[in-house]
């Protein structure tokens, strides 16, 4: 993980404002997800929001079918969680996503890096940026404000336009 | 006396001008694929468990189209937590069928929940879905079949079938080829949305 000193500087929008503002203008409408205390940030915003649609699952691996429905469907969607869930979503994403070659996007707050104060989040939390890459699945892990806006359009671009399946991994630097 | 899965597939695709459909893996898209491919159809091979997932992102895409899943008991126990996630979303455009068998037939038939005391329509009911309905006749279910689709949903049916023929043809070959081939689909959906 790159650790950067945190920024002194005054940012003038919140980093689920700039996610939500790209995914907006990029026509990400569908956003399933498994709330969060962190990630219920954005999830708010974005209920307020009548560009999007939350959709709230009962497990994260429903997310999964969901975005490949709305895909079928001709929309865009992005699958909200944290990293625990993603966990709950590995054989939809090789044996759905993967194999077919349908488009992927999530968000995840992370769980399991440094600081974390629950030990049952560490094995794999920690492990999940390893295990993604090992499957084929891009993880970018942001914790700089400045970079939040374009690491969301470039995911949006690598996620629907090349078809690669992509995780934004938001650390904790960025969201605490 | 159970239902032939595949006459009740043929007497629902015969019925079927632009509504979606979505296969699970094994049987139910084996089925469909007999019954006629199409391109409003889409067909799974993995995820077992997700195709009434997969089935609730379509009909809310395609709010104006009905959204056919076909799904076996094997793979909806495995994925129950998903109709309490379409029992709050509602959609009112999907119909989610399950071909009971009371068994993961593929894997050489060892019985399921659904054999033993487990009931899915008192289960979908209890998730919030709307019209639950159990059919155990091929007559009872093409009877069924316009009501499934003129009438809002959501819609969930359980379809008491028989094991599946010994004999019965399993088109890999062909779906193979065809699993891959999502655009037919979205571009199904795109033109019906510009009606």
């Amino acid at each position: 993980m790159t650790i950067r000193p945190s920024s002194t500087s005054v940012t003038a929008t919140s980093w689920y404002v700039d996610i939500l503002d790209v995914l907006a203008e990029e026509g990400v409408r569908y956003l399933p997800h498994v709330p969060d205390k962190t990630i219920s940030k954005l999830l708010e915003e974005a209920a307020s929001r009548e560009e999007f649609e939350p959709i709230s699952l009962a497990r994260e691996e429903e997310g999964v079918g969901v975005l490949a429905g709305v895909h079928l469907g001709g929309e865009r969607g992005a699958l909200l969680l944290q990293t625990s869930g993603m966990g709950n979503c590995l054989n939809a994403i090789g044996s759905l996503t993967a194999a077919q070659r349908f488009p992927f996007l999530a968000v995840v707050t992370e769980r399991g890096g440094l600081a974390e104060n629950v030990s049952t989040q560490i094995p794999f939390g920690y492990a999940l940026p390893q295990i993604l890459r090992s499957m084929g699945v891009q993880c970018h892990e942001i914790d700089d404000p400045a970079v939040v806006s374009k690491a969301t359009r470039g995911a949006v671009t690598t996620a629907f336009v090349s078809r690669a399946p992509v995780v934004l991994l938001l650390t904790s630097f960025l969201t605490k | 006396m159970s239902v032939d899965r595949l006459e009740a597939t043929r007497a629902l695709v015969e019925a079927l001008d632009d509504e979606f459909v979505v296969a699970a893996l094994g049987n139910p898209a084996y089925d469909l694929y007999l019954a006629g491919d199409r391109p409003h159809n889409f067909y799974m091979w993995g995820a077992m468990g997700l195709a009434c997932s997969v089935g609730l992102g379509l009909a809310k895409s395609v709010p104006n189209a009905k959204v056919i899943v076909l799904d076996g008991d094997g793979s909806i126990l495995m994925n129950l937590g998903a109709l309490t996630t379409i029992g709050v979303e509602r959609p009112t455009n999907l119909v989610h069928i399950v071909w009971d068998n009371r068994s993961y037939d593929l894997t050489g038939g060892q019985p399921t929940a659904t054999a033993q005391r487990a009931d899915l329509v008192q289960i979908a009911c209890g998730a919030g879905l709307d019209k639950c309905r159990f059919v155990a006749s091929l007559e009872e279910f093409v009877s069924l079949v316009p009501d499934l689709l003129e009438e809002q949903g959501p819609w969930f049916v359980a379809v008491d079938t028989g094991p599946t023929p010994k004999d019965r043809v399993k088109p890999q070959a062909s779906l193979r080829r065809r699993f891959l081939d999502l655009d037919q689909t979205i571009d199904r959906a795109r033109a019906q949305k510009w009606v």
